[in-house]
């Protein structure tokens, strides 16, 4: 089996590095047999890590994020499954190159240095967990996605609007499916993270005996989802559109990324697993 | 044998001023007129016409350049009544490779006044139809305009020879594909009822615009534009109003002030939630208040600035020419190869003919010296050595026709040795 999860490691980053090429192909050339290959081998490369995730759960009895490498892997799998689930929704593959480079990257990194069943908390064991942090993972994910794209409308309205006419304002798509994207990411972040903080307190509750814990990490982390939540609210009732709303997306996933950092170093919590 | 060439002689902006080139242009009836002509005169062997308001080309197939240009000079004596023989303006000409070439290259759009244009393309399909009709059908001829055809699809889809606006109109349309994914739902405001207002409001038509609004002082104006757009009519006063609208305006008004002032398009950007304007004005003097650059969600496009853009995707369109070169230079090759090929199989059979001819009157010689099975055996050996000495010949030759290159010279040094052409016209008067 340790033979099968090798070679598993080693086509992964190559399935994600070929998508990855194929997508900065097509993003210079227009023409939509690249990006058909591309998507063909991220749907590929998904399949195959879920299939090496579940795997490597069944023979190890935990949930593979048990280290840094791991993470990353979930990291790279989240970023893949968002970014074909925008691609299917929006039929745009001209921004993949940026998320598939991530991927890619983070795989790469990955498949180099893992090291297949470390120990574990035993808490790891418990499937609840996986379904907690793989919602939390892939709603962080979608935000981080959004931010991204709010940073790309942000430098395309720059672009446009002092009319350089480079390689951004060439193949990046229109402002308006950017901003739908990056829409649509944030919907999906939302309601993915609100549903996987929603099974860490189920969770909690059911271990520990407590729905919520007076614990910094826990606060952090449900007071930036509200603020999200409320954030949004906001935007949609408002309909508000254009630089305000993709500044909102990357100034607010960068002030939530930033504080779990900060948490994470300075805060004592107990969710801490790896 | 073929010795035939083809023949390209033409005007177009490149060799000729507007005046003359509007009087040798030739509309479809006038080119149906120089096709049945040409069919009377014997020494044309096909022909075909390519006529567009900046060039007319024809392109024949004759042993000698010179039966085309004369030929084109009594056709435009005869039906046009124009002597173009003393002429200063000279028509340029090209022979076979250079002639093929330069169809091509025309088709492709690489020698069009403005670089990249697409109409060509329609307009050499035109000359093939042209082609298709006559009776002969040109074959030769037939296959050069198909290829030509393919060079300008093929220049088309694997360069960006024909990418970018290059007119100040379509160049606003296309910033406007940068701000929304298409124009279907997207509301357009037309200030201004001209002649530029309303062929920029048919080109976002053209790209799926189909909500106009039109404001213009005149009444009856605006009424006219709105009805040819289908769109609604209304009067500059209301621009205020219905300014929050738009997500496309387009200025083109004679008025000396701005019509849109920054203070207005603060407001509508405030009722649109900060969804994005773009706003093209191509008025002289400017109609839409250019500090309203500043403002985010605002792109203000003025005429400089979409001069700008058509100069950029000028100089990118004349980056992409030896990228399309390279393009027909595979098409011609195709081109060449099968034009080549025309002589082979004439050759082979021409040999055929020739050997067996040979064999036959040496045989005749002894037709009353031998019996008759002697006569039959001496005519099977020389039919057997016949075919083994052209084996070779022939194998080469029908491989050259297959696909390795064809030397035009071996043919010829071939037909030479053998004095097949001289054969072959024995052979016809004979007949």
């Amino acid at each position: 089996m340790t033979d099968l999860f090798r070679a598993l490691m080693i086509l992964l980053p190559l399935t994600y590095g070929v998508s990855l090429v194929l997508y900065i192909v097509y993003f210079n050339v227009n023409n939509d047999k690249y990006r058909r290959q591309a998507y063909a081998l991220v749907v590929a490369g998904v399949v195959l890590h879920l299939m090496y995730l579940a795997l490597k759960g069944w023979y190890f009895r935990y949930f593979p994020i048990t280290n840094t490498f791991e993470s990353f892997s979930m990291i790279a799998i989240s970023t893949s499954i968002i970014y074909l689930l925008l691609e299917r929704i929006q039929k745009e593959g001209k921004t993949g190159l940026f998320f598939m480079s991530i991927a890619f990257i983070f795989q790469l990194v990955a498949s180099m240095f893992m090291k297949d069943g470390a120990s574990h908390n035993a808490l790891l064991s418990n499937p609840m967990f996986g379904f907690h942090t793989i919602s939390t993972l892939l709603g962080i994910t979608a935000l981080a996605i959004s931010a991204l794209y709010g940073l790309m409308y942000w430098m395309l309205a720059k672009e446009i609007k002092a009319h350089r006419f480079g390689t951004t304002y060439n193949n990046l798509p229109p402002l308006e499916t950017i901003e739908d994207m990056g829409r649509t990411a944030s919907v999906i972040g939302l309601v993915l993270l609100g549903l996987g903080i929603l099974l860490g307190h189920f969770w909690a509750y059911r271990m520990l005996g407590y729905f919520f814990t007076i614990d910094p990490k826990i606060i952090v982390a449900d007071l930036a989802w509200l603020s999200y939540a409320i954030g949004w609210f906001w935007v949609i009732r408002g309909n508000l559109a254009g630089l305000r709303m993709s500044r909102i997306a990357f100034w607010g996933f960068f002030v939530f990324f930033f504080s779990m950092i900060l948490i994470n170093l300075l805060g004592d919590t107990f969710h801490k697993f790896v | 044998m073929n010795t035939t060439h083809i023949v390209l002689i033409g005007w177009s902006h490149e060799n000729a001023p507007i005046a003359f080139r509007d009087k040798v242009a030739l509309n479809s009836e006038h080119i149906q007129l120089f096709l049945y002509l040409a069919e009377e005169n014997k020494s044309i062997g096909e022909i075909g016409i390519l006529s567009t308001c900046n060039r007319t080309e024809f392109y024949g197939l004759v042993e000698d350049p010179s039966h085309l240009i004369n030929w084109v000079y009594d056709a435009y004596q005869d039906l046009r009544g124009l002597g173009l023989r003393h002429n200063e303006t000279v028509p340029y000409s090209f022979q076979d490779e250079e002639a093929v070439e330069h169809l091509f290259s025309v088709s492709a759009g690489m020698k069009s006044m403005i670089l990249g244009e697409n109409q060509i393309l329609a307009q050499v399909k035109d000359a093939l139809e042209q082609i298709k009709l006559r009776e002969n059908k040109y074959p030769v001829l037939h296959h050069l305009f198909q290829d030509a055809i393919r060079a300008g699809k093929a220049v088309r889809s694997q360069t960006a020879l024909c990418e970018g606006a290059v007119s100040i109109s379509l160049a606003a349309v296309e910033l406007g594909k940068k701000i929304f994914r298409n124009f279907e739902k997207r509301k357009i405001l037309i200030i201004g009822a001209g002649e530029t207002a309303e062929l920029t409001a048919l080109h976002f038509q053209n790209t799926g615009g189909s909500h106009f609004m039109i404001a213009n002082r005149s009444e009856h104006s605006r009424a006219e534009l709105a009805s040819r757009l289908n769109g609604t009519a209304h009067s500059l006063e209301e621009l205020n109003d219905i300014l929050p609208e738009a997500d496309v305006v387009v200025a083109a008004t004679g008025s000396p002030d701005y019509l849109l002032s920054m203070e207005m398009l603060k407001n509508a950007l405030k009722v649109r939630r900060y969804s994005p304007i773009l706003l093209i004005d191509i008025s002289s003097p400017r109609n839409i208040d250019p500090a309203a650059r500043k403002l985010n969600d605002i792109f203000l496009y003025d005429i400089d600035n979409l001069d700008e853009v058509v100069n950029e995707n000028l100089i990118k369109r004349k980056n992409e020419l030896p990228a399309a070169a390279k393009v027909i230079a595979g098409i011609l090759e195709d081109f060449t190869h099968w034009w080549k090929s025309l002589e082979i199989f004439p050759t082979i059979s021409d040999l055929n003919e020739y050997f067996r001819s040979v064999q036959q009157q040496e045989l005749d010689k002894f037709k009353f010296k031998v019996n008759a099975d002697t006569m039959d055996v001496m005519e099977k050996l020389s039919a057997l050595i016949i075919k083994k000495l052209l084996h070779y010949p022939i194998i080469n030759l029908r491989k050259m026709a297959n696909g390795e290159s064809i030397d035009i010279h071996k043919i010829r040094t071939l037909r030479d040795l053998f004095e097949l052409d001289e054969f072959q016209n024995n052979s016809i008067n004979k007949e």
